[in-house]
């Protein structure tokens, strides 16, 4: 357990499953005003689990969306490698994501925890209008070569690896919710970031978790994709 | 008991001969080899009758051997209507006969067969109409001997699921042209799904004859095979029955205990074809079987069907059956050929050539026996297809019958394709396919030669059966068309004749003749009934399967739970109804709000950003009242109607800044009305961006004459005296140290402050609030408690309220219509429906007398005897000291003091007086303090 | 299940759209009668044949148009408000 998180403390930020993290007996480690899931106390199972089928909980990681005709211009301005189609994601160099959800609809995921913090794009300026991603969803991440045949049993789209492209991104029903679905493989592991009404968070889950266990998916805790140490 | 009917390998291809295990039958320990169908097993243990049939109780057997008819529903393990032939044997299975009362083998119904002729067909439709209650004498008898099986109330189903596949080109059945199609189109690089009912692929190659070189046959098999398994291209699915064929190349399968949805480029149905029964007298006995079902209990289990057969043909595959049946060293007594000539086909001069009589020209008349065949009655046909002369009797133990072949034409037919038949040579072809499904073998037609064109040989005492499930015979037919259900769409619905488990798989070929036959049509004119889906029996449990309930919790809903909240369903939201079960839970949670300071989760609420230069514009289009010179920081009241004038949802527009409105809406309406929003503007292309933030932002709603103190004691840059922070203002900042949009809003009628924060921080905000109100008293209040302050203030639920033609003056708020706009969408029709006198009013009521009824939602109002209204909201009042609510009035009788009349539960009647609105602090000063 | 194509995200399922109605446009409210206002807002075609008809994404909200043949349920196009087909009248209803 990381020495500078006891756990219980008062954090503002607040995954809205952060109550089943602490009931699986979760090891937390400091992130930017919250608490992020280091590890459920196995680490190395954790690891190994996510070239098979692991699920982790991104929540408290910083995202957010921009909107309207301008936006693509003001992604350009701020140095940001755009996708050209919707559709698709386009890594930036940092590792963070841009996503492209629709021609004037973009979405950003700060996968590196690294440009995280900047006011600048909380401001809608000239028809680029931001949109609160990072409250409206809450955001798992999905990993192992087992995760196409879990998505079958919940998604109706082919998430099979050679018929949804790396980078490619979906907006589809997933488990009868709306939800966002990007396809961002790392060293060659299949990674899938989803997305979906933060509301529906603790439901979705569940609903991940069983759907899993026939697979024997785990949920893992940041660690195990190194994004935290 | 040995086994002592099994034939040696090669027969018994499904077998795995060195396990063998016991199983129970009827309370019968019997011994099984793996691989085995329930049916195999028993047929090879000397057990024959599988169920009782529907109406008559008579005995029922094999048939099909293949699942396609429901003479072998037994219940296994406790689960009722499982197929006999498809259902392999498990060791310790415990297996039941169906639809019987005393014994399988000796049913106490079986007396229903000596009724059968006061039970005509049509039965249930006609017995009771008179007397006129004969049905509510008749239906508990009923109840008792209608319907199949018998359910365990104690069972429950193991888990099913269902799951998405998707494929270049599916393929159904994996028989010869199933595996020659996958094949090649593999070979063009396609991703190919082959599917198959049967555990085995291979189709009729595994059980038919179609030479007389069976090893060469076997040869073909092995190698189609072999070609599919090496082939990377194909994935193969057995055992998955595919029930449906819709729209899309969209189809259904059931594999095991899961629903596969399967999205296919493009479909081949390779789903060969059904083998049809002949009709004569007793052709139900067990024993008497379809020659393909012979030919699977011989190839497949390795059973002998009987040991003296006589084989009744109509085309030279029955020559096939009779070669395979010797092979086994069954002792074919005859074969009984419909035809005027045998075929010089080779399995023909084979079958002669070992010595087997042939009689030409001749039909079997009757089939003879108790529970098991023993012989069978045979006469010679005549040219209309009628028997005549003299009867020569048989001795056997088995008939098989092959007289004609249809192609498993449903879910072609589900497709929207057509089933066509030719009169003159009763050949089958398959016409009309939609874009992107093909049929291939023997599914695509069957061609001249293989179908007799009348198998159908009519008795002076009937039990000629047409439809097995139903127990229909030739006459139940006949008489339909003689009622003048002449339509073969109304003989079904009439006669119920293929609405059984097998579909009409076996029947409708039949039905189609006889109806054709006396409606003097030709059977193409005729036509068969339509095929849906399913094509076999699907359990509730397949469409149950796993099923997706999304629910939405707020961020505070762990403090709920953890606070002894009762959780209440608004949609898909949960929210706390009250923080506990005492009777009085939601009047003391009411009174601490009016008289100290409450805090109540409204997350839920709906919240839509409207952004852009256009967002005043847009506002005004929408909604019905004035935004243009709203103040920055200010909010106002917005009422929502649609084209026809109609409230459809209310909440409060938030000016942020000049072209940034956060407007709420109502928790069950937001999604609809953001929606709508978006469709108005696809239309009007305003420069405006919306955006549904509703799930962005937590919300607390502070009321009570103590909420001030609340927010400073948690510490805000937010200047909250009155003068800085006024009624309906906005503010943005931060609040125990967490950004925040502060809206004072009215709410619960007293002073309050509606304080939204990003979701994340809701639980946040719930906690610092909790702790810094403690020293106020602070306590949540739940939604009911909320409804009751509410009520008190007049406030209207849209929804609750409102009804489908609800305008704002009938809800005495033109207040909040603008009176010189341009437009809004409902203006139109306003215009029209206030000019129009006598409408009705939403007005407010009290009951003084504390000791009527409380009247509840839709109660009826009368004046002179009459129902002029209703009640829509009712509660007791604390804060009043008496019941009120909400009840639509006409106009004219509306008026405060004006009494009137409620019909209560139980006709009791209560007086009540109109009263003004709001009910509590009508000058409004305790929110505006 | 049929599918459907929605302009902006491609084909999908239909499961994952809305039906809005038959497309057919606003009288000018100030210059049409009583009737005229209350048969655009109450009455439908109802047409057999090709009709104009507002669909919804649900997924991303998109609101689009689609043309579909009411007798053969194909969808002939479908297109966003904005990019109306020139060889469609976008005025009057289709009969």
């Amino acid at each position: 357990m990381n020495s500078n998180v006891t756990r219980g403390a008062l954090i503002e930020r607040r995954s809205f499953i952060q109550h089943w993290h602490e009931q699986a007996g979760a090891c937390f480690s400091a992130g930017t005003n919250c608490q992020l899931v280091q590890h459920y106390g196995h680490p190395k199972e954790e690891s190994d689990a996510c070239s098979e089928l692991a699920l982790a909980d991104l929540s408290m990681i910083p995202r957010w969306g921009l909107k309207g005709r301008g936006a693509e211009a003001q992604l350009n301005s701020r140095g940001l490698r755009v996708p050209p189609n919707h559709g698709f994601a386009q890594s930036q160099d940092d590792t963070n994501l841009l996503c492209r959800l629709t021609p004037e609809e973009f979405l950003w995921l700060g996968i590196s925890e690294a440009g995280l913090q900047d006011p600048q794009t909380h401001e809608s300026v000239n028809n680029a209008w931001f949109l609160p991603r990072a409250d409206s969803h809450c955001w798992f991440l999905l990993s192992g070569r087992q995760t196409p045949h879990m998505f079958s049993r919940i998604c109706g789209i082919d998430m099979r690896p050679e018929r949804f492209e790396n980078t490619q991104v979906a907006l589809s029903s997933v488990a009868r919710l709306n939800a966002i679905v990007i396809r961002a493989d790392v060293g060659g592991q299949l990674r899938f970031h989803l997305l979906a009404d933060s509301s529906s968070a603790d439901y979705l889950w569940h609903c991940l978790l069983d759907t899993m266990s026939e697979f024997g998916g785990k949920p893992v805790g940041l660690s195990a994709y190194g994004m935290i140490r | 008991m040995t086994v002592t009917r099994r034939l040696s390998a090669p027969f018994g291809s499904q077998l795995d001969r060195k396990q063998t295990f016991e199983f129970e039958f009827e309370g019968k320990i019997l011994t099984a080899i793996a691989g085995d169908s329930i049916a195999s097993a028993l047929a090879a243990n000397g057990h024959w009758i599988l169920s009782r049939s529907f109406k008559y109780h008579r005995p029922r057997g094999v048939l099909s051997m293949a699942g396609q008819d429901a003479n072998t529903l037994v219940r296994v393990n406790g689960l009722p209507n499982c197929l006999a032939d498809c259902t392999l044997v498990g060791p310790g299975m415990v297996v039941h006969g169906q639809n019987y009362s005393g014994g399988l083998r000796r049913d106490r119904m079986a007396l229903l067969g000596w009724l059968s002729r006061f039970l005509p067909v049509a039965f249930y439709y006609r017995a009771f109409y008179w007397p006129r209650n004969a049905w509510n004498i008749w239906y508990r008898l009923f109840r008792k001997v209608t319907g199949l099986g018998a359910i365990d109330p104690a069972h429950v189903a193991p888990r099913h699921d269902k799951q998405y596949q998707f494929c270049d080109v599916a393929v159904i059945g994996a028989g010869r042209s199933g595996m020659q199609k996958a094949l090649a189109e593999a070979a063009r690089g396609r991703q190919v799904l082959l599917l198959d009912e049967n555990n085995l692929m291979g189709g009729s190659l595994r059980y038919t004859r179609a030479s007389v070189d069976a090893a060469a046959e076997l040869r073909t098999l092995e190698e189609l095979i072999d070609a599919v398994s090496r082939e990377v291209h194909i994935d193969v699915m057995t055992s998955a029955v595919v029930n449906g064929l819709y729209t899309d190349r969209w189809l259904s399968a059931v594999k095991g205990r899961r629903m596969l949805k399967i999205r296919a480029g493009q479909v081949a149905l390779c789903t060969g074809a059904l083998e049809q029964h002949a009709l004569f007298h007793n052709n139900d006995l067990p024993g008497v079987m379809l020659g393909s079902a012979s030919q699977r209990l011989i190839k497949f289990f390795g059973v002998r069907p009987g040991q003296r057969a006589v084989v009744l043909a109509g085309n030279d595959q029955a020559y096939g059956v009779v070669l395979d049946m010797l092979d086994a060293g069954i002792d074919v007594a005859m074969v009984v050929d419909m035809r005027q000539h045998v075929s010089s086909e080779e399995r023909c001069i084979a079958v002669r050539q070992a010595g087997v009589e042939i009689l030409t020209g001749h039909a079997v008349f009757a089939a003879q026996g108790h529970d098991h065949i023993k012989s069978v009655e045979i006469r010679e046909l005549n040219a209309d297809g009628k028997c005549h002369g003299p009867t020569r009797s048989v001795d056997c133990d088995l008939l098989a019958v092959s007289v004609g072949v249809m192609p498993a034409w449903q879910l072609a037919c589900q497709a929207g394709a057509e089933l066509v038949y030719e009169d003159n040579n009763a050949a089958f072809s398959i016409r009309g396919l939609p874009e992107g499904v093909e049929v291939a073998g023997s599914a695509a037609g069957v061609p001249s030669g293989m179908n007799h064109p009348w198998p159908i040989v009519a008795h002076p005492k009937g039990k000629e059966f047409v439809d097995f499930d139903e127990d229909l015979q030739i006459a139940d037919i006949i008489n339909a068309v003689n009622e003048g259900y002449e339509h073969v769409q109304l003989v079904k619905r009439y006669s119920t004749c293929g609405m059984g488990p097998s579909q009409g798989r076996h029947s409708a070929l039949a039905t189609a003749r006889l109806v054709a036959s006396e409606t003097g049509r030709t059977v193409a004119e005729t036509g068969v009934t339509t095929a849906r889906p399913p094509f076999a029996p699907e359990s509730l449990a397949h469409l149950a399967g796993r099923s997706f309930y999304p629910e939405r919790h707020t961020a505070m809903h762990q403090r709920h739970l953890q606070a002894g909240a009762e959780m209440l369903p608004a949609g898909t939201w949960y929210r706390p109804a009250r923080y506990g079960t005492d009777t009085d839970t939601v009047a003391l949670e009411a009174s601490h709000v009016r008289k100290g300071v409450g805090m109540i989760d409204v997350s839920t609420l709906g919240g839509i950003e409207v952004r852009g230069p256009d967002a005043v514009e847009f506002l005004e289009r929408i909604y019905t009242w004035v935004f243009r010179k709203l103040p920055i920081g200010q909010s106002r009241y917005a009422l929502m109607t649609n084209e026809a004038g109609v409230v459809i949802d209310d909440g409060v527009a938030c000016r942020l800044a000049e072209n940034e409105f956060y407007v709420t809406a109502t928790t069950g309406g937001v999604d609809n009305v953001f929606r709508k929003m978006l469709q108005w503007n696809a239309q009007w292309a305003l420069d405006v961006d919306l955006a549904n933030v509703t799930s962005a932002w937590a919300a607390v709603n502070v009321a009570g004459p103590l909420a001030r103190e609340v927010l400073q004691a948690a510490g805000t840059d937010v200047a909250l005296d009155s003068d800085a922070f006024p009624f309906m203002a906005v503010r943005i900042g931060q609040l125990a140290g967490i950004p925040v949009r502060v809206i004072r809003v009215g709410f619960v009628g007293e002073l309050g402050y509606e304080i939204h924060v990003p979701a994340h921080y809701g639980e946040a905000l719930w906690d610092a609030l909790m702790e810094h109100g403690a020293p106020m008293g602070i306590a949540a209040f739940g939604v009911e408690a909320q409804r009751l302050l509410r009520l008190e203030k007049g406030h209207v639920i849209v929804g609750q309220d409102t009804d489908a033609m609800t305008t704002p003056a009938e809800l005495q708020m033109s207040w909040a219509v603008g009176k010189k706009k341009p437009f809004f969408v409902g203006q139109r029709s306003l215009q029209i429906l206030n000019e129009r006198p006598d409408g009705r009013v939403l007005a407010g009521f009290m009951i003084g007398d504390t000791a009527a009824p409380m009247p509840k939602e839709c109660h009826l109002v009368f004046a002179n005897g009459e129902p002029v209204g209703r009640v829509t909201s009712s509660a007791f009042s604390p804060a009043l000291d008496c019941v009120i609510g909400l009840a639509y009035l006409p106009a004219a009788d509306s008026a405060p003091g004006a009494q009137f009349t409620i019909h209560c539960d139980g006709g009791q009647q209560v007086q009540a007086r109109v009263a003004a609105l709001p009910f509590y602090d009508p000058a409004g000063e305790r929110q505006k303090s | 299940m049929k599918i459907l194509t929605c302009p902006v995200n491609g084909p999908r399922n239909i499961s994952e759209f809305i039906y809005g109605g038959e497309y057919h446009p606003q009288p000018d409210p100030k210059q049409s009668s009583d009737r005229e206002w209350a048969e655009y807002v109450f009455f439908h075609a109802n047409t057999r044949g090709r009709v104009i008809e507002w669909w919804c994404h649900s997924a991303t909200s998109v609101w689009f148009l689609a043309e579909r043949d009411t007798g053969t349920d194909q969808v002939v196009r479908t297109f966003v408000a904005g990019n109306w087909p020139k060889d469609l009248d976008q005025s009057e209803e289709l009969t």
